[in-house]
């Protein structure tokens, strides 16, 4: 199963260092989700349980401070987006449940390394280069639209190392 | 009249047609329009009005609450590639056109959007390779109940508004030599206008009348030749006030070069009912190798004021004398009144892709502004304006950015804007409201390194290698402006991360609408330019925005599809058939999917 060619080819020594995020690397419900992130979910109930109640009140309110720069770094995109991503995906990879799994993953990836802006230059580069005509397309060449693509195959590489 | 044609013809054949359109009848279209353009409900026409302000008069979707806009209703064209223009509506009736192979379709607005009739034209992919720039086109003009349609091949096509019956067409050039339709065609009285594309492949430009009762060519008056192939009259047409004289376009060239000369109409057309003239640019100069083409190359990157019975020309003004960068002269021409120096003038105010903008007195062709909308352009410094200088009207060219001056083969670099200009053919509005108009811009600059070419019909006759950058300074490839034209003033500007290839849009409500390549259908302040609404279609935005009411209801809505389905970008590098296992069976099953491409998004208020 492959993603992105570009970025199968670029080693993983190139791939930038993902923000670290607490529970696990889902994007919108960190708290509850479930997966295969460093900190999952069931961790960190397990945790809370072993907790006197004292500190658990604590930890919530450190945990609901938190909560709006978390939903900045975890860059929220919309369902929409998630969603044609792994159409995309599975219309590459198969219609299976594994793919969509993976598939998945592989958004939730991007999105946890990547701001929703980011990912939307780098597709409308891409989408450019495919489809503008002639010398029209050709600013979407220059080094400025490399670095918006580089920028997305770095997050591809990393959800094909977490994912795939 | 007009209604039993339109039935006429809905039962019929082409020789009722020809039988039941007297003159009077085929009279009753333009004046038709006239009126119909009026009526802000409907969008007669592609270019909104007569006068190409794209401005509306609706004001039910005002600043306080375009923050609130829904979709109302998508329509899927199922064409993939950029999707230019916008749709008509007349009545309760939308007309949608979409790219190659442009099909046209007939949309019921009191079903939402059910399809009447749908129009598609068989025609040789071959014409697709000819065409320069994506298989674009820009949209079907209305009149006398038929919707016209220029085709890819250069077939002029007259369908019947009701039925989407084929009541005649026409062939306008040649696609063999490179000759293509990607422009929408213009409805005047009893005519309609239409011009061609193919400056890269060495196509001379023409604008053509055709009678709307039975496509025969009434006129057609070319932009390079003879005084009698450009249906000027040396004496009575002038250009910065004075008679241009005998063999005005010849004396401009080597040889017969003017027959390969481009000068191609591509762009949009506007109409001054008063002063009875049809306005328009002309392209760029075949080939893109300055040294190859000696002289002024007349009339290319010229406005033209013509007479839209007869052709003749009132009045020609060339922008961009022995053009070396590709600034075609084709932008749409935006006729308005306003007060300069203390009287109403006439104006029309052109923004040329050279990066000047343009504002003249549409009925003299005198030259009252021209002044740089982006600071970023270098090639020339000024337009000298000084009336008794030899070089009146001509930019001063800097030496630097002139790749004739740099010569053959060598690369002239940083030459702002780039071949695309500081504008492309993405309209721009205007509003009486405020005086001001709303200008979608690129902000890119050019290396350009001319080399020798030899003609052959039908292939490229380029002749410039080209790589492109955005301005130095900033990473925004684009800007949304508001600018003076009485001033030569920017009021204020929006930085966009990419060129703006969407037209805009103008309302009473005291909101503009543009669109962006990300594929964001933004509406701003037209005071400020203030964000005030954006929504995410799904693909690039490359169509112009346009507003209707139906129902007692306004509606705004936007053709996207540039490279199709968002998603595709990064499908794209996903399917590469080269990337290994799996692939290739996933790029024809996205293909699948990914065919749902062009959309038309409809937008509205929510039921208060």
């Amino acid at each position: 199963m492959r993603l992105q060619t570009p970025a199968n080819r670029s080693s993983p020594s190139h791939v930038r260092t993902a923000p670290i995020s607490v529970f696990c690397d889902c994007a919108g419900a960190p708290l509850f989700c479930q997966g295969t992130g460093r900190l999952p979910a069931d961790l960190f109930w397990r945790i809370m349980k072993m907790t006197p109640i004292f500190l658990r009140l604590a930890i919530w309110i450190a945990v609901l401070g938190a909560w709006p720069a978390f939903a900045e770094d975890q860059n929220d995109y919309p369902t929409a987006v998630r969603a044609e991503y792994v159409f995309a995906c599975m219309a590459s990879n198969g219609q299976t449940q594994d793919a969509l799994r993976r598939c998945a993953c592989s958004i939730d990836t991007i999105a946890s390394l990547l701001p929703i802006e980011s990912y939307q230059k780098a597709e409308t580069v891409l989408r450019m280069r495919r489809s503008a005509g002639g010398y029209l397309g050709e600013v979407f060449r220059s080094s400025l639209s490399n670095t918006m693509v580089r920028d997305l195959q770095e997050a591809e590489a990393e959800a094909e190392i977490r994912c795939f | 009249m007009k209604q039993s044609l339109s039935r006429t013809l809905a039962a019929g054949t082409i020789l009722s047609s020809l039988l039941f359109t007297g003159s009077a009848g085929a009279q009753s279209a333009g004046d038709d329009l006239l009126k119909m353009e009026k009526n802000a409900a409907n969008v007669v026409m592609p270019t909104n009005s007569y006068n190409n302000q794209r401005y509306s008069g609706l004001d039910q979707i005002n600043t306080r609450n375009v923050g609130k806009l829904q979709v109302a209703w998508t329509f899927s064209t199922g064409v993939l590639r950029g999707h230019e223009g916008g749709p008509l509506v007349v009545g309760d009736t939308m007309y949608v056109h979409t790219p190659f192979p442009n099909s046209v379709f007939a949309l019921d607005l009191n079903h939402e959007g059910r399809i009447l009739w749908k129009y598609e034209p068989k025609q040789d992919p071959n014409v697709i390779p000819v065409m320069c720039c994506d298989t674009v086109n820009r949209g079907v003009a209305y009149g006398d109940g038929k919707i016209f349609l220029h085709q890819a091949d250069t077939t002029l096509v007259a369908l019947d508004a009701k039925t989407g019956a084929v009541v005649w067409s026409v062939k306008t050039d040649d696609p063999g030599k490179g000759a293509t339709g990607t422009e929408a065609p213009m409805v005047i009285k009893d005519k309609v206008y239409v011009g061609v594309s193919g400056g890269e492949f060495g196509v001379r430009g023409w604008l053509a009348a055709y009678a709307i009762a039975d496509g025969k060519e009434v006129w057609r008056a070319y932009s390079e030749g003879t005084d009698k192939d450009l249906l000027v009259d040396p004496q009575k047409t002038t250009a910065l006030g004075k008679p241009i004289g005998a063999d005005s376009s010849l004396k401009t060239w080597e040889g017969d070069q003017w027959k390969i000369g481009g000068g191609d109409t591509w762009g949009w057309y506007s109409y001054d009912p008063q002063l009875n003239l049809i306005y328009y640019g002309s392209g760029n100069p075949s080939t893109w190798n300055p040294k190859q083409r000696p002289g002024d190359n007349k009339w290319s990157m010229t406005i033209f004021a013509r007479n839209p019975d007869t052709g003749e020309a009132k009045w020609v003004y060339q922008m961009t004398p022995h053009d070396e960068w590709d600034y075609d002269g084709v932008n749409e021409m935006i006729l308005a009144d306003q007060e300069m120096g203390g009287r109403m003038r006439q104006l029309l105010v052109h923004f040329d892709r050279n990066g000047f903008s343009y504002t003249l007195d549409r009925a003299t062709g005198e030259l009252l502004v021209a002044a740089k909308y982006d600071p970023a352009v270098n090639w020339a410094t000024k337009v000298d304006m000084d009336k008794s200088s030899p070089n009146y009207g001509r930019p001063e060219v800097v030496a630097k950015y002139s790749t004739e001056h740099t010569g053959e083969d060598a690369n002239t670099q940083g030459v702002c804007p780039a071949a695309l200009g500081t504008k492309d053919e993405q309209p721009a509005a205007f509003s009486p409201e405020t005086g001001l108009f709303y200008v979608p811009t690129n902000h890119v600059c050019m290396d350009y390194e001319p080399f020798r070419v030899s003609y052959t019909a039908g292939q490229p006759y380029v002749g410039a290698t080209l790589s492109m950058f955005p301005a130095p300074g900033g990473n925004n490839m684009g800007n949304f402006i508001a600018w003076n034209a009485r001033t030569g003033k920017i009021e204020w500007s929006d930085p966009e991360q990419f060129s703006v290839w969407s037209g805009a849009l103008a309302t009473k409500g005291g909101v503009v609408f543009y669109g962006t390549l990300e594929g964001y259908l933004k509406a701003v302040d037209a005071k400020t330019g203030k964000e005030l609404y954006k929504f995410k279609t799904p693909s690039g935005i490359i169509g112009n925005v346009m507003t209707y009411e139906h129902g007692g209801k306004q509606y705004v809505a936007v053709l996207s599809g540039v490279g199709g389905w968002a998603g595709i970008g990064l499908a794209a590098g996903l399917t590469d058939p080269h990337a290994g296992l799996g692939a290739v069976g996933g790029y024809a099953a996205l293909n699948n999917y990914t065919s749902l491409g062009g959309t038309l998004t409809v937008f509205a208020l929510p039921p208060s």
